[in-house]
């Protein structure tokens, strides 16, 4: 693989990559490890990818792979918060990606990809199953819960701002 | 959803972080793939830590050769070398594989390179079946012009300034300004003012954001024995094991394994009010990658969550230095006997295999049921190497002939001799987590009855003897 198809790539499909393991992981840190794995992945392996769609099928498959890999060593090297309140200069995606870590929290760990690969990336519930591994019996069952739990939580983020006003 | 939306297109992959991964892919060059076994990564790791701390013990400009014996689970000592050139001025390139004698697979190699804030050393390993669970990993090592040494996991942006009592400044690259690493930057920072400036009495850190907060070295709750610091822009917490001791001191030459310079270490023979000891609840663990500054061979381990209230007297007879290596099996090993009735055991005529790697074993010699739990009978071998007791531990999920799952819930075993036995017990899972398996495990299963193998933990563990304060005197 040519270094220019490794900037292409990143290039083309990077902020959907960073964006889904972001929305898996919930953290800018491993987010940007994931990122890293799932590229360099990319030019260890050089896949034969007949055509863009499937080159990011296969990037996204591999970032869902990539996060869970991450999430498991996380879950055996369990670590203590320390900060609690740090007050600072928040820029807008700070405070963006501060809300969806608040949102994301509230979903199980298998329904991240799916909410994500469904309302941003607007693939179908047979491309979500067919990234995911899953059948698409079960992507439009965790698609409907999924979609509960966020609707409930902006319902109360919504609630909570106009009671602050 | 549409806030989903919005919120969600704000987010992109921080300024770098292409020109990082660039970086890694040209250093890792197009050669095909040569793997290393991932009981191999340890050693490799090892040496790469004990290699730069002898970049900073002999000076920054007379690398030549270093040589060590590591230990791995399965494999025993061996002797890993490191050859460097006469300047780091220079990139240097130091080939492993030539010189570790580590089997099949390999290690890719080491860079040395000078960035603009210093050195950069990078230990690039691949591991793993082919696109599953690689692990691909960069350490970067920097050099200050202060001498101040930092090791990162993929380290690339954000800095951390340390400012000291006569001026001056040490500034610590880290992964990113993200607040769960703080943690990171301040137990490696105190580590490394312990160290290096044992008169130290305190001193300022301050954030990226421009955050300070005052930090003091001998501040000290004579209650809780933490030393905690808090202002309304930062939180330090740091647990010490006796007064004016933060850190036990464990020989830093220790062949600590894991993929991750993780090994816990347990703190044993404390006693409760009633003079037991109270060994299984005072494990302690830690992370030594995050204390892990190169220097000197020595390695200061932080405490952290010490149980005090539940101690009365701590006589610290010895450290166990334990290290896991995990091996990521994620295979079937499908059954042919059917599960047996109600009561019922049977023996198999010839034991299951169900692992067999690294000189490490694990079967199945017999099944039953009861009280609505599986049964499966466990035999495995368990061996001393090198001062090293070697066992395991392993996760696994049985499927049904029905398509039930089942979660292997307890063992309970005893070891004899170079074995060990064990009873497992598979209970059926819950709606939501067999709705959680079905999701994970049924496309690989298929009909398929027998038991799916996630991992099998290698636990190489050795006593280490060493002086250390106790707790309440």
């Amino acid at each position: 693989m040519t270094e220019e198809r490794l900037e292409a790539a990143m290039t083309r499909y990077g902020a959907s990559v960073y964006r889904l393991a972001f929305a898996q992981s919930g953290s800018r840190a491993d987010a940007d490890d994931v990122y890293q794995e799932v590229f360099l992945r990319y030019w260890r392996t050089s896949p034969d990818l007949a055509s863009d769609e499937h080159e990011k099928a296969w990037l996204l498959r591999v970032t869902v792979n990539c996060a869970r890999s991450l999430h498991r060593a996380r879950v055996r090297r369990a670590t203590v918060e320390l900060i609690e309140d740090i007050p600072d200069r928040r820029d807008e995606e700070a405070q963006a990606a501060d809300e969806l870590r608040d949102l994301l929290a509230r979903l199980p760990e298998t329904y991240r990809a799916v909410i994500h690969l469904h309302y941003f990336e607007e693939l179908s519930t047979a491309e979500i199953a067919k990234t995911l591994g899953r059948r698409e019996g079960t992507v439009r069952m965790q698609l409907t819960r999924a979609r509960r739990m966020l609707h409930d939580r902006l319902t109360d983020i919504s609630d909570e701002r106009e009671v602050v006003k | 959803m549409k806030q989903y939306r919005e919120k969600m297109e704000k987010i992109q992959p921080p300024a770098g972080l292409e020109e990082t991964v660039l970086a890694r892919a040209r250093a890792r060059g197009s050669t095909p793939d040569r793997r290393i076994r991932p009981a191999k990564l340890g050693a490799v790791l090892v040496a790469a830590a004990l290699c730069i701390a002898l970049c900073v013990g002999v000076g920054a400009s007379a690398i030549y050769r270093w040589q060590s014996s590591v230990f791995i689970p399965g494999v025993g000592i061996t002797d890993v070398v490191v050859e460097g050139s006469e300047s780091l001025e220079d990139m240097q390139i130091w080939v492993l594989d030539e010189v570790v004698p580590l089997g099949d697979k390999q290690v890719d190699y080491v860079v040395l390179a000078p960035t603009g804030d210093g050195y950069e050393l990078r230990v690039i390993v691949t591991r793993g079946a082919e696109d599953t669970n690689e692990n691909y990993s960069v350490y970067r090592q920097y050099l200050g012009e202060d001498g101040m040494l930092v090791m990162e996991k993929n380290s690339y942006f954000g800095t951390l300034t340390a400012v000291f009592a006569d001026g001056s400044t040490a500034e610590i690259t880290a992964t990113s300004a993200e607040e769960d690493n703080l943690k990171n930057y301040l137990t490696r920072l105190d580590t490394y003012v312990s160290a290096n400036f044992p008169e130290q009495t305190s001193f300022t850190l301050r954030t990226p954001r421009g955050d300070e907060t005052e930090i003091s070295l001998v501040e000290y709750d004579e209650k809780t024995h933490i030393v905690e610091k808090r202002n309304d822009k930062l939180s330090v917490r740091m647990f010490p094991l006796a007064k004016g001791s933060r850190y036990v001191l464990v020989d830093g030459k220790s062949t600590l394994l894991d993929e991750r310079w993780v090994p816990s270490v347990d703190l044993v023979a404390p006693i409760d009010e009633n003079g037991n000891k109270l060994t299984a609840s005072m494990n302690v663990s830690i992370d030594l990658d995050l204390d892990y500054v190169a220097g000197d061979f020595e390695t200061l381990i932080l405490l952290k969550e010490v149980p005090q209230s539940r101690i009365v007297d701590c006589s610290l007879d010895y450290v166990l230095i334990s290290s896991n290596y995990r091996y990521v099996v994620e295979r079937i090993i499908p059954l042919s006997e059917p599960l047996p009735a109600e009561g019922e055991r049977v023996t198999f005529a010839e034991p299951l295999t169900i692992f067999n790697e690294g000189g490490i074993w694990i079967q199945v010699v017999g099944m039953s049921t009861k009280d609505g739990e599986l049964i499966l009978y466990m035999k495995g071998n368990r061996t001393w190497e090198n001062g090293f007791q070697v066992s395991t531990n392993r996760s696994s999920y049985l499927r049904a002939a029905d398509g039930t799952y089942y979660d292997l819930a307890r063992s309970t075993g005893r070891g004899e001799g170079d074995t060990w036995t064990s009873t497992d017990r598979y209970r059926r899972v819950d709606e939501e987590a067999e709705a959680k398996m079905i999701e994970r495990l049924d496309s690989i299963y298929g009909d398929q009855y027998g038991i799916y193998l996630e991992f099998v933990t290698v636990h190489a563990a050795q006593p280490r003897y060493v002086d250390i304060p106790k707790i309440n005197q």
